[in-house]
């Protein structure tokens, strides 16, 4: 096995040209994987960060039939027992009590339908970016001005041409009655989350401003939490569940309340496989290619070797070894390659602006940050041994059926 | 293989070989009867075109007859499993060939270790004994270099060396002296009628070299398929 491996190796090298050709494209198809891969996890992982990052949180806690159906019916007193339960876990970092509800904004002009948020700011900021994404103006909790204050998004303000300390009036259900709860408000602040879809729907007051217009007490339509490590939603998320499902509530993870967010990933993430398939069919017919010619050359020396003794088993192995070898050394310089360039674009960002309203519509910012998992440069570079082993099968299967004498004769 | 000592090592009886070439059917062997026995030093003889490393390659076990039986120590090598055939071509038969054929990336030590590594004797010995064989073909000194930068006459010896080292019983030497100067083909023919008296290796070759023919100690002539004649000296 030894000689072999020596015989192969020194084989690879007979031609050194040619092998630094195949390397160089082997490689180049490796970096060009991973770096696709790099830019399909960018977007991925944005989609996922901003639906969970800028409202939808890693658990939320809520009535029974909310999620389906968010109503000011559905508001609840905050549970003791809940808070208690969250903040003696090590594994929830932080947590807001929110009224959401939809809601009707009107100017002097016009009126659309959005998403009212009442947070409390100092609990807020542990569990969305929101706050820090204030772009003009200030936060809730800085106004000082009279009126009640409201923070709109930047696409918000585009469409309804308010600015800074312009007035706006907010209508919706109150609860356990049939009346409509109202409110005027001042633009304190303009936030930019980067989601222009998201800022064009989402608008944030005080939470106690809101509960005093939808006549809801001291009640909240739910409770928002943020893990250490988002991937212990689900299991956290069944553990509250447990706790609360006989007062009527549930305990939802983002992946169980953003089924579509997660099937999105995981379909883009197969989309992608044709187009990787792509590289790798260059790679394999470098390979086959390569070997063929090698073979054809060697033909007259693979004779005298199964002539002296070599049996055609060993032959394959000599053949499928030089081809993995190859591989070996061009997995080893392009994962290198590919994971240097994608944490070098990582750390800088894409800037995608001239697509932004495009992406913003998918839930993706305008600078991308490529990334790799581990499992990306794994299967990247394991796909790429396994081809090239695959595709040296018939050029050993060919070079197994000479016939000593046939092959000797040949020069 | 078989052990008994008074049967012939090789037995070729009413060989025929007929190759195809494209429409023409060639008649490389028309019915060559051939008895070898252990230590000889015999040379096959003739024209191109006269089945001379037809037979030797039927002999090698590298190719099979038409009709007719080729026997080594008995055995049928045509009725052989493909690995009892490669393993009697491994263990029992040394070949040299007309272009020296060493594995141009391997040393001249590692293309004489190459065949007993196949036969999985350990590196360690391979080495030793690859070693003790170039001496034995006055070039141990060249042990570390890779055949191109060998002449032709020290190729042919390392292709020797490798031939002999897993202790055959035959050598089959298909024109060994075609691409050497008359000097350096008479010094690899002392050196094999030398492994031939002291060793008893027997050796058969092909060729039309009349240096070879004198060397022989049996010479069968052939033509055009058939054996013409035969002399011993």
């Amino acid at each position: 096995m030894k000689t072999l491996l020596i015989l192969s190796w020194r084989n690879i090298w007979r031609n050194k040209r040619r092998t630094f050709i195949l390397v160089c494209a082997m490689m180049a198809g490796l970096v060009g994987v991973l770096l696709s891969m790099g830019l399909t996890n960018s977007w991925l992982v944005q989609i996922k960060d901003n639906a969970v990052r800028l409202f939808a949180g890693h658990i939320k806690i809520h009535a029974a039939g909310y999620h389906d159906r968010p109503s000011v019916e559905f508001a609840l007193a905050p549970t003791a027992r809940v808070t208690e339960r969250l903040g003696a876990d090590p594994r929830v970092k932080a947590w807001a009590e929110r009224v959401s509800v939809q809601a009707l904004l009107s100017t002097a002009s016009q009126s659309r339908v959005i998403n009212l948020v009442g947070i409390d700011p100092e609990a807020e900021v542990g569990v969305s970016v929101i706050l820090d994404s204030v772009q003009e103006g200030v936060p809730l909790d800085a106004w000082d001005q009279p009126g009640r204050p409201i923070l709109i998004g930047r696409r918000l303000a585009d469409r309804i041409e308010r600015g800074l300390g312009k007035k706006l009036v907010l209508m919706s259900q109150q609860s356990g009655n049939n009346e409509v709860g109202s409110g005027a408000f001042r633009i304190a602040g303009i936030f930019d989350s980067g989601n222009g879809g998201f800022d064009e729907s989402h608008v944030y007051i005080f939470k106690e401003d809101a509960q005093r217009m939808l006549a809801l007490g001291d009640r909240i339509t739910e409770t928002v939490i943020m893990l250490h490590d988002m991937e212990q939603s689900d299991l956290v998320a069944a553990e509250l569940r447990a706790m609360v499902e006989g007062d009527a509530m549930e305990a939802l993870s983002w992946r169980e309340r953003l089924p579509l967010v997660e099937k999105t990933i995981e379909m883009s993430r197969q989309m992608m496989i044709p187009y990787y398939a792509i590289f790798y069919v260059a790679m394999a017919f470098g390979i086959l290619n390569t070997l063929l010619m090698a073979i054809g050359e060697r033909t007259h020396e693979i004779g005298v070797m199964l002539a002296i003794g070599l049996n055609r088993w060993r032959l394959i192995g000599m053949i499928l070894l030089e081809s993995l070898l190859i591989a070996i050394l061009s997995v080893f310089v392009g994962a290198a390659s590919g994971w240097g360039l994608v944490a070098w674009w990582g750390a800088r960002g894409i800037d995608l602006s001239s697509m932004a309203e495009g992406l913003a519509y998918m839930g993706v910012s305008r600078i991308i940050y490529p990334s790799l998992r581990s499992a990306d440069l794994i299967g990247a570079s394991a796909a790429a041994l396994a081809v090239a082993l695959v595709f040296a099968l018939y050029p050993a299967w060919r070079a197994s059926r000479l016939a000593p004498v046939e092959a000797i004769r040949s020069d | 293989m078989g052990s008994e000592d008074r049967m012939p090592l090789i037995s070729a009886q009413n060989v025929v070989k007929d190759y195809r070439d494209g429409d023409t059917t060639v008649h490389a062997l028309r019915g060559v009867d051939l008895v070898l026995e252990e230590g000889e030093f015999t040379a096959l003889a003739g024209p191109s075109g006269s089945g001379k490393t037809t037979l030797l390659n039927l002999v090698g076990g590298l190719d099979t007859p038409t009709s007719g039986e080729v026997r080594i120590r008995g055995e049928v090598i045509s009725s052989m499993h493909p690995r009892q055939l490669h393993g009697m071509r491994l263990h029992h038969i040394g070949f040299v060939f007309q272009a020296f054929n060493l594995i141009p990336v391997l040393s001249a030590q590692e293309n004489v270790a190459f065949t007993m590594q196949l036969q999985g004797i350990p590196p360690e010995e391979c080495r030793r004994r690859a070693l003790e064989v170039l001496d034995q073909v006055g070039l141990a000194a060249e042990a570390g270099r890779r055949p191109a930068a060998l002449s032709g006459g020290q190729q042919q010896r390392v292709a020797v060396a490798r031939a002999i080292v897993t202790r055959p019983e035959i050598v089959l030497a298909d024109e060994p002296t075609a691409n050497l100067d008359s000097e350096t083909g008479a010094d690899l023919l002392d050196l094999m009628k030398h492994l031939n008296e002291e060793h008893g290796i027997t050796f058969l070759f092909s060729t039309h070299d009349p240096m070879v023919m004198d060397y022989s100690r049996r010479l069968v002539r052939l033509h055009d398929g058939h054996i013409a004649s035969e002399q011993r000296t």
